[in-house]
């Protein structure tokens, strides 16, 4: 199962870059300033790109650092020692007033999984394997990851400056290098999804975005995503996750900002409730609704 | 049973969803759900003087001999639905073999990861003779941050062939010797009680009995478990209605020859010292002994090592693993008990612990029946079973 997943979605990782490398690009635009003309508060996870030497970094967002205009790279520092992670993300032209990104991703998750604290969740949300490590004949009941690496396609389109709408697909599929994938939680969704790539097989993200400038100071922003990841475990697990998120960012000073939001799942966590069918008690399946408060401060410059 | 961390703090706080990361269990006795089987078998009636066959078991969570990390052997998290498949089937086998009339479990699940979702009260009522089953949750977590446990919905269960006319579950006091985050998440004791009408289905009315399933803490180091088995002698001592009682009390009896050094405990440390065995207090078992009757009295459970093995019902280690001195896993100690009011009585000969393959219990007939299915393979617990007869 988890190898004909694996092809999948290697097959769907092929179809992506061919769909990109064959994407008509008018003309490529020119390059772009640190911000907006307008002085604005720019929009967030578009497919602006920072331009050169300029960068952000949040809390929990990750760096950006614009290595040239058409050039930025991305990583999560939190997670670089546990997941080292890196992504270019390519400025590839303007379609009919859509501004296009490429984005390119690898990380390699293996210390996150297998590592005990303070570098990885060893114990916590995946095996310690302590009983492995003090006898290496009980090696075969550790359900531990191997090694195993994610690269990630993604293409953004932005239209618009002071109110912006972004479209957004992006895939990253698991390649056991050794061992196998993780097993994964099926639950708490940012963390499942998280690890998705490196457990389920594969991620698949299709999402919009609208980021509008309630003044030069402001910007209110809503989004909509939806996960598809590879296949469970039996019993069968709906693979589709609906995320949704609100946000309201503030400048705080020439270039950062202070940002708050919610952000809400759907997904298929194994949740079973009772009901009484032809008059006999049992459990159904029912899906999960999360909401999570989000917050951050991104220093821009 | 997991460690506070405050990364742990940071992931589960801001969950604001529909449903809880835990249950609390804020109750001090509260009613059950009865399920049922989706065709049952009627048992007719029982007649004036019932004889009801009765077994206690603790299943592992349909775990059979695969090495769970806290048992220290092994360090398996999760099974496949097949591995659950299988071993549930066996246990439905020697359920049909040995073919009570009422069946304590302990350590069922009904939607819990590790046992691949596995909805087991239904099951077992779908493939034995029994009819009715209450199921005592004793511990629903979203998500257990312990090597990955995950989804946690655990519990005790009674089954009848007889309608089950009351169902209920009374709490049990938790454990004080852990932190707050740790203890939101752990496992809440509850005694199970069921009121049993000993009837045809189709008839009315009946003689009521009442069954108890209970499973007492293990890994205490503040008097937890006395506390809880205390608190069952007191539940029974006001129990009106003739009972049985059966369960996993995790402690050894008050003869008990071996009491430390069991053959099944690691020598060197390996696993986190949450789940080392605190010493046994084989001295809270008495009571039960004094006030109620054993499905196997002290004076047949005897003096010596060897002859008490008979009655041993616990090994962590199974037939195909040997511990450090290269020993193979033995039934090595008596954890498992039977208990009636002493309104009635045990069919003479019939109290048993259920061991192994090719060993007898009585049957219907008060014959001799084989036993095919192997206990040792099937659970860390052995089934006790003793017919009860009801006056």
């Amino acid at each position: 199962m988890r190898s004909s997943a694996i092809q999948c979605a290697l097959a769907a990782l092929t179809c992506t870059i061919a769909c990109l490398l064959t994407t008509p690009v008018r003309a490529m635009e020119p390059p772009q300033k640190s911000l907006p003309e307008s002085h604005v508060l720019p929009a967030r996870d578009s497919a602006r790109l920072p331009g050169a030497g300029h960068y952000s970094i949040g809390i929990f967002n990750p760096l950006e650092y614009g290595v040239s205009d058409k050039l930025s790279l991305v990583t999560h520092p939190l997670l670089l020692v546990a997941s080292p992670n890196v992504t270019a993300r390519v400025r590839h032209g303007e379609v009919a007033g859509w501004r296009l990104t490429g984005e390119y991703g690898l990380s390699v998750p293996y210390a996150a999984m297998g590592s005990e604290l303070p570098l990885g969740l060893g114990g916590w949300l995946f095996p310690a394997c302590k009983v492995t490590q003090h006898d290496s004949s009980k090696s075969g009941t550790c359900d531990q990851a191997g090694w195993v690496i994610s690269p990630t396609i993604g293409a953004v389109a932005s239209s618009g400056d002071r109110h912006v709408w972004t479209v957004r697909t992006e895939l990253s599929v698991g390649l056991p290098i050794s061992g196998d994938l993780g097993r994964p939680s099926e639950n708490i969704p940012p963390a499942d999804l998280l690890f998705a790539p490196a457990t389920y097989g594969w991620r698949l993200r299709v999402g919009g975005r609208y980021d509008r400038a309630l003044s030069d100071n402001m910007r209110l922003s809503t989004e909509l995503n939806g996960y598809m990841v590879g296949a469970s475990e039996a019993p069968s697990r709906n693979p589709l996750t609906v995320s949704a998120h609100v946000g309201l960012d503030i400048s705080v000073g020439s270039h950062s900002r202070f940002t708050i939001g919610v952000l809400y799942f759907n997904s298929d966590q194994r949740n079973k409730v009772e009901e009484v069918i032809d008059g006999r008690p049992q459990l159904v399946p029912v899906r999960n609704h999360d909401f999570f408060p989000t917050i951050d401060f991104i220093w821009a410059g | 049973m997991f460690r506070p961390h405050l990364l742990w703090l940071a992931l589960c706080l801001p969950v604001l969803g529909c449903e809880a990361m835990y249950d609390s269990m804020d109750f001090d006795r509260e009613k059950v759900t009865v399920y049922e089987a989706a065709k049952t078998v009627d048992p007719g009636d029982p007649g004036a003087k019932p004889e009801l066959r009765v077994m206690a078991w603790n299943v592992k969570y349909g775990a059979a001999r695969i090495p769970f990390w806290f048992d220290c052997w092994g360090d398996r998290v999760k099974m496949s639905e097949a591995e659950v498949e299988a071993n549930m089937a066996k246990l439905y086998a020697h359920i049909k073999e040995v073919d009570p009339d009422i069946l304590m479990v302990e350590e069922i699940e009904v939607n819990s990861r590790r046992s691949a979702y596995y909805q087991m009260v239904q099951g077992i009522l779908d493939h034995t003779n029994l009819n009715y089953a209450a199921y005592i949750q004793t511990w629903k977590a979203r998500y257990v941050a312990a090597d990955g446990v995950g989804r946690m919905d655990l519990g005790n269960a009674i089954f009848s062939r007889y309608p089950i006319a009351k169902a209920e579950r009374i709490r049990q006091v938790d454990r004080t010797d852990q932190d707050a985050l740790t203890s939101a998440f752990y496992i809440k004791r509850a005694i199970g009680r069921v009121e049993v009408e000993l009837r045809s289905l189709k008839g009315t009315g009946g003689k009521r009995v009442v069954a108890f399933v209970v499973h007492t803490e293990a890994y205490d180091n503040d008097g937890t478990k006395q506390k809880q088995v205390k608190q069952i002698h007191e539940v029974l001592s006001a129990e009106t209605l003739p009972f049985v009682i059966g369960g996993d009390f995790n402690e050894v009896p008050p003869t008990a020859t071996r009491t430390e050094n069991f053959p099944d405990e690691r020598e060197t440390a390996v696993c986190s010292a949450d789940f080392a065995q605190p010493p046994y207090t084989p001295e809270i078992m008495k009571p039960f002994y004094d006030d109620f009757r054993a499905w196997v009295p002290l004076s047949q459970y005897d003096k010596t090592l060897a002859e008490q093995s008979r009655y041993f019902t616990h090994t962590v280690l199974g037939p195909d693993e040997t511990n450090e001195k290269g020993e193979p896993g033995d039934w090595n100690r008596t954890l498992d008990y039977l208990f009636i009011d002493k309104s009635g009585n045990w069919k003479a000969g019939s109290g048993t612990v259920l061991q192994r393959k090719g060993q007898t219990v009585m049957d219907a007939k008060g014959a001799a029946q084989v036993l095919v299915e192997d206990p040792l393979t099937l659970s860390d617990h052995a089934p006790v079973f003793g017919i009860w007869e009801v006056k």
